[in-house]
């Protein structure tokens, strides 16, 4: 085996054969499929919230109808939530984590498949609502009880909703399930779990909370169902707020299931591109399980207005919400602080992220006081507070890792330049949209409303414009990846010099994915020590043939431990 | 007014501390951006852990947090039980979609339909006022924003809470939860005039009978 065989090298060209990719049980097909269809969802709806702010640029309410505008945010809302952001955070990790373990595949390649099914199902259910002749789910993507009753609502779109949120967490439950069980099972022989890269380590809790969560969120459905059928049971107090009770104990921990795998990308797109090992290991493993315990016990804060909730209580377990992320906090920063950075696409989304999310997190423990949430619930804050969170945080965390692994994934690199262009506009237009919506809300406008008082004009026609920059920005995205994807410059093994296992095979990896065996694991970057190793022989005996400008990953020189690959 | 003079005690605290924070976090990252890009040809540095600076930052976060939430206890306990008893009862009840004010003591309804006609509560200042907010379909949520307080309404529940109003004035309020296709017409109007003036139109709305 020669290093020019590992190191670019064209993906075959092949045929896309359809029925070997809806069937294959390979993780990367299942995780690419995942994904894929996860961003495809992800335009749809954001194609919802576009036309949404289009139609609030003027206070009256005038491009589309009242009913039109609450179907919209519901499934805007139920969109992102279960059919992207949820599945993206779960898909990477049915990509990602084998590879980053050392592992030939997933330890339940058919239940991943099933999950992928189940999204893609939950998808077409949700959006066929709109045939229906009462249109699709008007009533929230937490589509409180007794509203979304058959009594309320009797319009087919809900029955379709509930459908379609089943599938979704059935998928959720499954994804989770496939991504502990290989981390259980599969990984290779040396990787013990605290010489696991931070990112698995981020899947890991985070399929832990899927666990926890979604049963919760199927139990909700059962609720759901029951008040199709009689919708009398909703008209006592305790089955409604039993429904709020049962629902934020999905619906916290998710908020964590959409944050934690961006975290880890997060983590390791910076010591990557800081060219260092990442600072407090261990004090982030930590604080991700503690996180991962603290946040079942915080529901409640979703219902300090309830009148029904022991608010003290929520409020002080929210609140210590901060001690674990202030902790991912000082890894990321003492991360940076002596590192050597490349200012390379994926860094810079890794970098916006570390602001962008705090604000959201900052407004996150302001919400967390009942006092300061007796205002702000409901309100525009609260809608400025979770797009900070889900958007200029998650999916900025998400475009790291996108840029990050997209080479390894196909083959092919992204052009740097539209990749900058992408990144600068939608950090403008991020903030430019959900900056002024704290200010809006603080004065008293109320989501999910298509009209709202002229006093809120100008805020909400600088918020339309934003997100006009973010629509913009997102064609250079579908322009760079087209234009890689048709003929794009093929992507080496180790473009980015990484340290972890996924780069110590070919871009993209063959089936099994690492044929020619795997580099010692001595610590969570595994592929940094080989090179350091290598680099010191290189430096002490004098190599008699010349070494390749590129660390050889494999081959030349030594060995692969006997032990190693699978 | 008890829950605005809360709000504005603790927002006050925890605006300047969040804003803090945040400059805190942006210097560092900018300052690490500056001095540790790869342009300036140095080595980076080969540390993995600060056995010292880890523990004192975990305990610096474990104290913020304790000091934040004992501080959002004691404004919550003292917004919800620091008034008198109520001199005034008022049941607010909400319906898809618009409210009712009823006046128990001298069976006064007001009540609109938030297309032609948007109810207004009339309260005296000075009184402490005890209302007890129900729904009488969906779920409903009551928000003055001039009060920064909100409370949900449910149907077969009442909620209890007490406002004060000082000052004499007219604001507009609005229904926060999602209730369904007219939801965001759900507004009213809060007026607030003298305890004589009060009376006077309580005693005029009465004499009209009860349905007026
Ligand atoms: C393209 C950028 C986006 C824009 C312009 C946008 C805009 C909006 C708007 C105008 C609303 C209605 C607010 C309300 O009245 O409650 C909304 C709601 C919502 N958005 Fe977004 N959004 C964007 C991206 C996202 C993303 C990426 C997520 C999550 C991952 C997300 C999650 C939500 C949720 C959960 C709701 C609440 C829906 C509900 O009230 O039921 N949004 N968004
Ligand atoms: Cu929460
Ligand atoms: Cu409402």
């Amino acid at each position: 085996m020669s290093t020019t065989e590992l190191s670019a090298r064209l993906p075959e060209k092949k045929r896309l054969n359809i029925a070997e990719i809806a069937t294959s049980t390979d993780h990367k097909v299942t995780g690419l499929l995942t994904l894929g269809t996860a961003l495809v969802f992800f335009a749809i709806f954001g194609g919802f919230a576009l036309t949404m702010r289009a139609d609030l640029a003027s206070p009256a309410q005038q491009l589309i109808s009242t009913h039109l505008y609450n179907e919209l945010f519901t499934l805007h809302g139920s969109g992102m939530i279960y059919l992207v952001i949820t599945p993206i955070a779960l898909g990477l990790g049915i990509y990602l984590v084998p590879l980053l373990i050392g592992a030939p595949g997933l330890a339940l390649p058919r239940t991943a498949q099933l999950a992928y099914y189940c999204l893609l199902g939950s998808g077409f259910v949700m959006l066929s609502g709109f045939l229906t002749w009462g249109g699709a789910a008007d009533t929230g993507w937490y589509s409180y009880m007794p509203l979304s009753t058959s009594l309320y609502s009797p319009g087919k779109g809900v029955d379709l909703w509930i459908g379609a949120v089943f599938l979704a967490a059935l998928s959720g439950l499954l994804y989770s399930v496939s991504i502990i069980w290989t981390v259980v099972r599969m990984r290779a022989p040396r990787m013990s779990m605290l010489r696991m890269p931070i990112f698995v380590w981020s899947e890991v809790v985070t399929a832990m909370m899927g666990l926890a969560a979604f049963p919760a969120l199927i139990g909700a459905m059962v609720l759901q169902t029951l008040g199709r059928v009689d919708p009398a049971y909703f008209t006592h107090d305790l089955p409604n707020l039993d429904y709020q009770n049962l629902f934020w104990f999905y619906g916290h921990p998710v908020v964590y299931i959409m944050f934690f795998p961006f975290v880890g990308c997060v983590a390791e797109v910076i010591q990557t591109f800081g060219q260092r090992r990442y600072v407090g290991y261990k004090p982030t493993v930590l604080s991700l399980l503690l996180f991962a315990a603290m946040s079942m016990s915080v529901w409640g804060h979703h219902m300090f207005t309830t009148g029904q909730e022991s608010n003290e209580y929520f409020s002080a377990t929210s609140t210590a919400l901060s001690v674990p992320a202030g902790l991912e906090y000082f890894g990321f920063l003492a991360t940076l602080i002596g590192a050597k950075l490349r200012f390379k696409t994926p860094l810079l989304f890794a970098l916006a992220f570390i602001p962008q999310f705090l604000v959201g997190g900052l407004s996150g423990i302001m919400l967390a006081a009942p006092t300061l949430d007796y205002q702000f619930h409901g309100s525009y804050f609260v809608v400025a507070h979770f797009h900070y969170t889900l958007f200029a945080g998650s999916v900025f965390g998400f475009f790291a890792g996108f840029y990050y692994w997209f080479p390894k994934a196909t083959g092919r690199m992204l052009s740097e330049r539209l990749g900058k262009t992408h990144f600068w506009l939608l950090t403008i237009g991020t903030n430019v949209t959900f900056g002024p919506m704290f200010a809006a809300g603080f004065l008293g406008m109320s989501r999910r409303v298509a009209h709202y008082p002229s006093y809120l004009h100008t805020l909400n026609v600088v918020e339309t414009l934003g997100s006009a920059v973010i629509g913009l920005s997102m064609l250079f995205l579908v322009v760079n990846v087209g234009q890689a994807l048709l003929h794009g410059p093929p992507a080496p093994a180790d473009p980015w010099d990484g340290h972890t296992l996924e780069w110590a095979t070919t871009s993209p990896p063959p089936l099994f994915n690492f044929p020619k065996g795997l580099p010692p694991i001595k610590s969570f970057a595994p592929l940094l020590d080989w090179k350091q190793s290598l680099r010191a022989r290189r430096a002490t005996e004098k190599p008699t043939e010349p070494v390749a400008s590129r660390p050889a990953v494999l081959g030349s020189g030594a060995r692969p431990e006997p032990e190693a690959g699978t | 007014m008890n829950t605005r003079s809360q709000f504005d005690h603790l927002f006050t605290l925890y605006a300047p501390i969040a804003a803090f924070v945040f400059l805190v976090v942006l210097a560092t990252l900018l300052f690490a951006l500056v001095r540790y890009r790869a342009g300036r040809g140095h080595e980076p540095s080969q540390k993995t852990q600060h056995k010292v600076l880890e523990p004192l930052a975990a305990l610096v976060f474990i104290g913020a947090a304790c000091f934040l939430a004992v501080n959002a206890a004691n404004a919550n306990a003292a917004e919800r039980n620091q008034l008198g008893p109520a001199q005034l009862h008022v049941r607010i009840t909400g319906f898809q979609w618009c409210w009712a004010f009823y006046y128990p003591a001298s069976h006064v309804t007001v009540r609109g339909n938030c297309t032609t006609d948007t109810p207004t509560l009339v309260v005296p200042t000075g009184k402490v006022i005890g209302f007890s907010l129900t729904s009488a379909d969906v779920v409903h949520e009551w928000w003055l924003p001039y009060a920064r307080w909100k409370e949900e309404a449910f149907p077969g529940h009442f909620n209890y809470f007490k406002l004060r109003f000082d000052h004499p004035g007219h604001w507009s309020g609005l229904c926060d939860e999602f209730c369904g296709l007219y939801h965001d017409r759900m507004d009213f109007y809060v007026r607030a005039v003298s305890p004589a003036r009060f009376d006077a139109w309580l005693a005029a709305r009465a004499a009209k009978g009860p349905g007026a």
